[in-house]
């Protein structure tokens, strides 16, 4: 079974092989980035309080 | 002013960024998780026949027949990874429209934001100041009650645009909420896609498994004379035939499966698309 070849992509400031690296390094990468995530929308619910 | 303005933009475009990666990074997850449990599989019912052939004490180790019967189940594996991995970029994609949309429900926000000086300076709101101050200096002076009411009645139904500019925000507001909402729940279906492919992939192991549970109740007598006396035409018949007789059974299966995977994805994407029609109709009515 072959499934679609992902390549590398820049991610949270570095490089990751989406298709060679464990499911555990794509999951704590998925963690840190949910994490800046969260913070950029509390910024915008901050700046969408001030309007 | 300015400075809110910028900022919001700067952070929808980090935003914008964020939700790129995470999309790349869900896709490997699909693909990894799917792609273990494929191996698992494929591995079992390769163990499983060099296992046949020590049960019916054979040496020669049957490889072209064997190749051939990893191959037709890799076939019907790839069949269900290709309409899963089908559905997954719907989901994906019908996720990637909603956040364009908060996006510009956000830019939306900084532009009506933006326009609000220039509301006061506006002509509508002169009017409606001219009006005001009209309608409350003859509420004051007219003594007759009936004329006292109209006027009381055209200040209600006064129109302030600062109103119309404080709803659009919240309705603006209320849009990107509403969408963050429907994106959770669009995620956690990028979640069952997963688990739903790997019970997939178990349902195609059934026929096999049931088979071996047959052979594990034979008793030891029946096992020693196999092992000692089989030949290879039994051998070819209780193994090789069976097996990709189970493969036939499989590729049947597959057909229905397949057909209701595809109906799961149009349902799915069509009651997405119900949703955002709902919230973007509830917006045009907030704001007219």
């Amino acid at each position: 079974m072959e499934v679609e070849k992902l390549g590398e992509e820049f991610i949270d400031g570095g490089i990751i092989n989406l298709d060679n690296s464990s499911v555990d390094i794509y999951e704590n990468a998925l963690k840190k980035i949910g994490i800046k995530k969260e913070e950029v929308i509390k910024q915008i619910n901050n700046l969408l309080k001030k309007i | 002013m300015e400075n809110i303005g910028t900022a919001l933009l700067e952070r929808i475009k980090e935003l914008s960024d964020i939700e790129v990666q995470e999309k790349e990074l869900k896709f490997a997850i699909f693909n990894n998780k799917v792609y273990t449990s494929y191996k698992e599989k494929i591995k079992l019912i390769s163990d499983n026949f060099d296992e046949q052939l020590q049960y019916y004490g054979k040496k020669d180790n049957y490889g072209d027949e064997k190749e051939k019967i990893i191959s037709r189940y890799n076939e019907e594996f790839q069949k269900i990874y290709d309409k899963r991995k089908e559905q997954f970029i719907n989901i994906i994609n019908e996720i990637q429209e909603m956040q364009s949309n908060q996006k510009i429900a956000l830019a939306n926000i900084e532009s009506v934001y933006r326009s609000r000086d220039s509301i006061f300076e506006s002509e509508e709101y002169k009017e409606y100041l001219n009006n005001k101050n009209k309608f409350e200096y003859m509420i004051n002076i007219t003594k007759n009650s009936s004329d006292i009411e109209k006027y009381k009645n055209k200040l209600i139904n006064l129109k302030n645009p600062v109103d119309s500019y404080n709803n659009k925000l919240i309705a603006l507001v209320d849009k990107f909420e509403k969408y963050d909402g429907l994106v959770f729940e669009c995620e956690k279906k990028l979640d069952d896609c997963i688990i739903a492919t790997e019970e997939d992939f178990e349902t195609l192991m059934k026929y096999r498994n049931n088979n071996l549970v047959e052979q594990k109740k034979e008793n030891i007598f029946v096992r020693l004379f196999k092992k000692l006396f089989a030949s290879k035409r039994k051998f070819k018949k209780e193994v090789i035939e069976k097996m990709n007789s189970e493969i036939d059974d499989i590729q049947n299966s597959n057909i229905k499966l397949l057909d209701i995977i595809e109906n799961q994805t149009i349902n799915l994407v069509a009651k997405i698309e119900e949703l955002r029609y709902d919230i973007n109709y509830e917006y045009s009515i907030a704001t007219e």
